[in-house]
């Protein structure tokens, strides 16, 4: 598993991205948060998208949120993942529409209902990187 | 409103070759083959061509961009069709053909060119898985999706909440894909002519993102597709009856542009070419348009009413699913063959407007209105 883990694929940051992936590594799930608005974004943009503000706070949320939906994966674009397995929309607890695509592990695909609660979770991939994930609220691990 | 744009420009001629899906011929050798019949089509010679506009981009993740094997630019096409009087040419790059079709449009209105010709060519290289990649790292928005195993067709994301919002089923979805597969069987271009699919095959066909299986994926080939548009008063000199531009509305524009901008109201619409590249995007496209409301267009489709003889003829070629996927240039090709009645088997009756829709969300595009005039 650990050795798979190191070949599916990582992400190369950018300058607006880099406060996501360096949050994520340290197991912290962060995104700008626009005083002025009281919103979240996502991705990440050099400015507000509403006020055009760039004074953006990198905020901590709580790893929290329901599930928006979901699609089983069966196929193989990348290495590294052993189908089937759950792709998931989450919709972070914070903001309504403020939405990540991200994986949803621990969770049979025919055990993913729509509204479910989830956790952030992360994963360590290759180099030092990690990638914020998602699991149902409440399983054991 | 102003119709000022109305029927000024028309495609007159086309030109399309077998969809396949290993060829034994260069992608430069299958693009010319089209793009030669369609100024054949057009009455007109390689020497007429003052104008060009090609959508090169090979979108899938194994592709090598290299020019005149796996994409063809407009400086390899111009050189190898000896093309010497172009004054206007450019290459658009989102994959879908509307830009390269618009693009072409505006250049007629603005006198920058006579006649031009637009091209889509792809490719499906031999001995290449066409999706997948072994690439590692991803950058920009992939960042975000491809460390998660995320491929081709997100729009099942989509799919799975629309059925879980509405009650839509599989089983719908297959009155999209059945509709598609049976129009297929009557284009002498599509792949899966002579191949019809049941609810059973449907059903039965593996999963690649469920809930969408294989067939609600379009179909990587090899093929060329090309058509020739030139200005009102030129198009009545040549040899077809001229598909006219009724008018064009970018995907961004609200729901009822298309109908404002080309006085062609809704209820006129006698058929709609509607992208397909995925099945779901057809019930996006006829909720987009207003032809039902919004979580209605599962329940719209059923019954026929999307097929040949139905109350709105969709995509009556077969599609990018049935035929093979040229990024919307079949779209248009199927457009101007109703229009100038020349679609044979598939004509419908007493057609004077085709609405013809490009791309759809993450690839923005263009609805087109082609009429009679």
């Amino acid at each position: 598993m650990a050795d798979q883990l190191k070949q599916r694929p990582v992400p190369i940051s950018d300058a607006e991205s880099q406060p996501y992936w360096d949050a994520a590594a340290e197991h912290v799930l962060k995104l700008p948060y626009c005083e002025s608005c009281k919103r979240f974004m996502f991705p990440p943009r050099p400015a507000c998208p509403a006020c055009l503000d760039s004074t953006v706070t990198w905020t901590e949320l709580s790893g929290k949120g329901t599930l928006h939906s979901f699609a089983v994966m069966h196929d193989s674009y990348v290495t590294g993942f052993d189908p089937p397995f759950l792709i998931a929309q989450i919709e972070l607890a914070e903001q309504p529409g403020l939405r990540l695509t991200t994986n949803l592990v621990d969770c049979a695909p025919k055990d993913a209902v729509i509204g479910m609660s989830v956790s952030v979770i992360f994963e360590e991939r290759a180099d030092g990187i990690t990638v914020p994930q998602f699991r149902p609220t409440g399983v054991a691990t | 409103m102003d119709h000022w744009l109305r029927n000024k420009t028309a495609i007159v001629g086309v030109g399309y070759t077998p969809m396949v899906r290993k060829s034994e011929k260069s992608l430069a050798a299958v693009a010319m083959d089209a793009a030669l019949a369609a100024i054949a089509d057009a009455g007109l010679t390689t020497k007429d061509i003052d104008g060009y506009s090609g959508t090169p981009k090979a979108p899938n993740a194994s592709a090598m961009h290299a020019d005149g094997v796996d994409e063809i630019s407009e400086r390899y096409m111009a050189s190898a069709l000896g093309l010497t009087n172009l004054r206007w040419a450019t290459d658009v790059n989102r994959g879908v053909v509307a830009d390269g079709i618009v693009a072409g449009i505006q250049s007629l209105v603005t006198g920058t060119a006579n006649y031009v010709l637009c091209m889509r060519a792809m490719y499906d290289r031999p001995g290449v898985r066409y999706a997948s990649t072994d690439q590692g790292v991803f950058g920009g928005p992939d960042q975000y999706t491809a460390p998660y195993g995320v491929g081709i067709g997100a729009i099942s994301l989509w799919l799975t909440r629309y059925m879980h919002d509405y009650g839509a089923t599989r089983e719908d979805l297959f009155e999209v894909v059945g509709t598609l597969r049976e129009h297929a069987q009557l284009n002498e271009y599509a792949y899966w002519r002579g191949k019809p699919l049941t609810l059973d095959d449907y059903m039965s066909a593996r999963f690649v993102y469920e809930p969408m299986c294989l067939y609600d994926y379009d179909i990587p080939v090899t093929g060329a597709g090309a058509v020739v548009l030139t200005t009102a008063d030129r198009a009545r000199a040549l040899p077809h009856r001229p598909a006219y531009v009724a008018g064009f509305a970018n995907t961004r524009a609200p729901g009822d542009a298309i109908f404002d901008l080309s006085g062609i109201g809704r209820d006129a619409v006698q058929a709609a070419q509607l992208y397909d590249g995925f099945s779901p995007v057809v019930w996006k496209w006829l909720e987009a348009l207003g032809f039902c409301g919004e979580g209605e267009a599962h329940a719209f489709a059923r019954g026929g009413r999307i097929k040949l003889g139905g109350e709105l003829p969709v995509t009556t070629f077969g599609g990018s699913q049935g035929e093979g996927r040229l990024h919307g240039m079949g779209h248009v090709r199927e457009g101007a063959m109703q229009v100038m009645g020349r679609a044979g088997e598939r004509q419908v009756p007493g057609l004077e407007n085709c609405l013809v829709a490009l791309g759809f969300d993450s690839v923005p595009g263009w609805v087109l209105m082609l009429s009679t005039g």
